[in-house]
């Protein structure tokens, strides 16, 4: 019995370790209107607007010892930047990181649209533990062409 | 009833065998001795009782860990293995070096003590210290599946008896050992029976090995003999069959009961020419040895240090393996390139400090353009031509 209740113990440990943090995306436009983000799926944005991306992660594994600002963001593969106007997507301020619930924290990304086009957002937590690593296709359509 | 002659046990001899190869071959290789002798000594990866669980571990938990990792682990563990399935724990009695000494220190400590030497604890005691080896296994655990992280090596009195003169070798350690040693002058086996979370595993294992120490009912007189030759002092005078997760097949049990045929191992070791403990001590070296010999002349045993390089291990390195925080000559490295080959991929030069991590090169101005992306573009490009 003492054995089958270890045996039980460690298989429910080992499956927990199993799981990366969880995230879930939410987009928001300059109007307020909010969607949530199928990272299998595009988003599309339009161009020359501003948005907010909420990032929510949840810890699987407790005590995670990466700090919430550790997350990297990194866009078309170089590092998204603040006010980095070569980049498609312009980032307005460094992502602000807020815990809401003891294992829950929240992260809030402003950012304009620049380059119409197709860029990947890759979003990384980087830990000794299973880490977490996914892509959001960002579709930037073509601003209409004025004609007044 | 037939009574039994004795016969000298030369189980010392494979014990000697491992401990030279153990810690003679650790000390060439922490000296950077390369010749013919350090060649001879197999680098035995995964051998420490704190090691292996922890390789154990960490293949299951991320059956990844083994084409990172020096595959000797895994050849050291086949051995151990393929003799707890066909004897049980006989590794801890007749190969384990940690076991070794400790038992050559209770002969000093037998000669001083006498008849006072491993007095029997109180049962309550006895349960308590032996939950420890629980402890050190949940604590193994924990850190190999990633839940906390820990320097295991303060645990590890191992680690203070191969490394024992070099700085490396952290003072917990070294106490542990020390600690060790001396409880073995007042009681057997302390280590194995109460903290070695190796024997603990390889016992559950040898439950449902195929060859087992057996007690025969018809023919027991009841002496309990075997009870007192017993180091952990197991209750064999009362069981069919030994199945207790703190036997390490010393077979003990079996050379102290007078009567023949009442307390076998099967199959019947030694019976013939050598003594049991002999006779258990030369199968047990043979067959930890059969698959490190087996993978080194196969070319799959790949130790700590070795250069080579499997074409697998090529061939399953791609551009995403690429982490924002590889450094470049770690990156090099999984490419078999040199530092300058990679520096002329990727647009650097030669004199470029090659253990910055990748996210870090576009922080310079100069090379704002190498990015992580541009990193695995340009590696994708390499490796396709290649």
């Amino acid at each position: 019995m003492k054995h089958l209740l270890i045996s039980l113990v460690l298989s429910a440990v080992a499956v927990t370790a199993a799981f990366p943090c969880e995230f879930t995306y939410t987009m928001i436009d300059a109007q307020g209107n909010k969607s949530e983000i199928d990272p299998l799926k595009p988003v599309i944005l339009n161009s020359e607007a501003a948005y907010t991306l909420v990032i929510s992660y949840w810890e699987d594994h407790r005590n995670c010892r990466v700090a919430p600002e550790e997350t990297l963001l990194m866009l078309d593969g170089a590092r998204w930047r603040v006010l980095r106007e070569t980049q498609p997507l312009v980032l307005s301020a460094a992502p602000f990181w807020e815990q809401t619930a003891s294992r829950t924290h929240e992260g809030t990304v402003h950012f304009t649209t620049q380059t119409a086009g197709s860029w990947v957002l890759e979003v990384m937590r980087i830990c000794d533990r299973e880490g977490y690593a996914e892509q959001i296709v960002i579709l930037v359509a073509a601003a209409h062409a004025h004609t007044d | 009833m037939k009574m039994k002659t004795a016969r000298l046990s030369y189980r010392w001899v494979p014990q000697l065998i491992m401990l030279i190869i153990i810690v003679l071959g650790t000390s060439l290789r922490n000296l950077n001795v390369t010749g013919r002798l350090a060649q001879l000594l197999p680098n035995l990866q995964g051998f420490c009782p704190i090691g292996a669980v922890y390789s154990l571990f960490r293949m299951l938990a991320q059956p990844a860990f083994l084409a990172h990792t020096d595959r000797s682990h895994v050849w050291v563990l086949s051995g151990v293995l393929l003799i707890t399935v066909l004897f049980g724990a006989l590794f801890c009695s007749t190969l384990c070096p940690l076991g070794a000494l400790q038992e050559w220190t209770a002969k000093i400590g037998r000669k001083l003590l006498k008849k006072r030497y491993n007095p029997a604890l109180p049962r309550k005691a006895d349960a308590a210290l032996g939950s420890l080896r629980y402890v050190l296994l949940l604590i193994i655990f924990l850190t190999a599946f990633g839940h906390i992280s820990l320097v295991l090596d303060v645990f590890n009195p191992s680690t203070a008896l191969k490394h024992m003169w070099t700085s490396a070798v952290p003072a917990a350690s070294i106490i542990l050992f020390a600690g060790i040693l001396l409880l073995s002058l007042v009681y057997e086996r302390p280590w194995c029976r109460w903290a070695c979370p190796y024997g603990l595993v390889l016992g559950f294992i040898g439950r449902f090995s195929i060859w087992k120490v057996r007690r025969h009912e018809a023919s027991c007189i009841h002496c309990k003999a075997c009870d007192r030759a017993c180091p952990t002092r197991i209750g064999v005078s009362s069981a069919k069959e030994v199945k207790d997760l703190t036997c390490s097949r010393c077979l003990r049990c079996i050379t102290a009961c007078p009567v023949y045929d009442t307390m076998t191992c099967t199959p019947p070791l030694g019976r013939k020419t050598l003594s049991l403990g002999t006779a258990a001590g030369l199968i047990a070296l043979v067959l930890f040895f059969t698959p490190i010999t087996a993978a080194r002349a196969f070319g799959w045993y790949l130790p700590a240090g070795n250069v080579a390089v499997s074409a697998q291990q090529d061939v399953s390195f791609t551009s995403e393996d690429i982490s924002p925080f590889m450094p470049l000559e770690d990156l090099a490295e999984r490419m078999r390139i040199a530092y300058h080959e990679l520096g002329s991929i990727l647009g650097l030069p030669e004199d470029y400090d090659f253990e910055t991590f990748i996210i870090d090169i576009e922080e310079d101005e100069a090379y704002e353009h190498i990015t992580l992306g541009y990193v695995r573009e340009q590696v994708h490009k390499y490796l396709q031509n290649r």
